[in-house]
């Protein structure tokens, strides 16, 4: 539905407004459509933007979850799947050992294997082949 | 310590760095990587010959495919290591400059030793009291010392044992 535009007249009180009425019925129809099927919140985002998935191995797919965790008892090597550009994505890791991660070109912050928890943020800039990470620790 | 060849140089490292990117990947908490991970991506133990430092020096840090690594079950084993050539030092002093340098610290040796007990001579010299039997015998040791090292340097021939010769009695 286009947008209704509200007839206000030319100047106060000169007759050639629409009615209050008229005026609510456009306001009502447009907001209808505004929280209607097109509405975005976040019921309405795909799980991939809002759960939080284990890494059951060693793939990370960005289609499955927001948030991936594992705790890592050797040296694991993480690969990512279904990269698209602009995502961000989530990892909580733990445990004190070493962490390799495949296309990951630039990484800023230190893993700590001592930390109850590292979450590394991932953001693709260019689909697979170029993608971005940070590190913070969680004591 | 272990060294990696990074741009075509020979790096060191006293300790594996954090983070490491190599082939694609970016390995975090690296320090954590076993030996053999760690020379899959390039890193490798840095052996120092044995040598003796007062007549050789070592140099030419290099990667050597098959150093000799003996293990009880292979006497002829090898493995990829990171390590040094060595050559004989080049002592720029004449034997006489080194016996002479070699003198000069034995007496420095000498004159600490002394220096402790040094104030029982000036008391005997200032008020004429005795310095303890004990204290003579021990001054007159270091003297002793002195010449008998003194004559054992002017005797020796070759730098290597000049250098070598302890003057620490």
């Amino acid at each position: 539905m286009a947008r209704i535009n509200i007839g206000v007249g030319a100047e106060p009180n000169d007759g050639n407004g629409d009615t209050l009425r008229d005026a609510f019925v456009a306001v009502n129809s447009m907001t209808t459509e505004i929280y209607g099927a097109d509405f975005v919140d976040y019921d309405k985002l795909a799980g991939e933007f809002t759960t939080s998935a284990a890494i059951a191995a060693s793939d990370v797919d960005f289609s499955s979850a927001a948030v991936f965790t594992k705790t890592i008892t050797g040296t694991t090597t993480l690969t990512f799947s279904n990269v698209e550009t602009g995502m961000v994505k989530t990892l909580v890791i733990s445990g004190d050992a070493s962490l390799a991660m495949t296309g990951v070109t630039t990484l800023n912050g230190d893993y700590s294997g001592t930390a109850s928890k590292n979450i590394i943020q991932i953001v693709s800039t260019n689909g697979s082949s170029e993608m971005f990470a940070t590190i913070s620790n969680v004591a | 310590m272990k060294a990696r060849i990074e741009s075509g140089k020979i790096i060191k490292y006293s300790q594996i760095p954090n983070t490491i990117v190599s082939n694609g990947k970016t390995y975090v908490n690296a320090k954590r990587l076993a030996s053999d991970e760690l020379e899959e991506l390039g890193f490798f133990d840095v052996i120092v010959p044995e040598y003796d430092p007062i007549t050789e020096v070592i140099h030419n840090l290099h990667f050597d495919n098959a150093h000799p690594s003996p293990t009880p079950e292979d006497e002829d084993a090898t493995r990829e290591v990171f390590t040094y050539d060595k050559k004989t030092k080049v002592i720029s002093e004449t034997v006489a400059e080194l016996k002479i340098s070699q003198i000069k610290a034995l007496k420095k040796v000498a004159y600490d030793k002394l220096s402790l007990t040094d104030w029982y001579a000036i008391r005997k010299a200032e008020n004429g009291t005795d310095i303890p039997a004990s204290v003579v015998t021990e001054r007159d040791g270091i003297r002793n010392s002195v010449a008998t090292k003194e004559s054992e340097i002017n005797a020796l021939t070759t730098k290597a044992s000049i250098l070598k010769y302890d003057i620490n009695f």
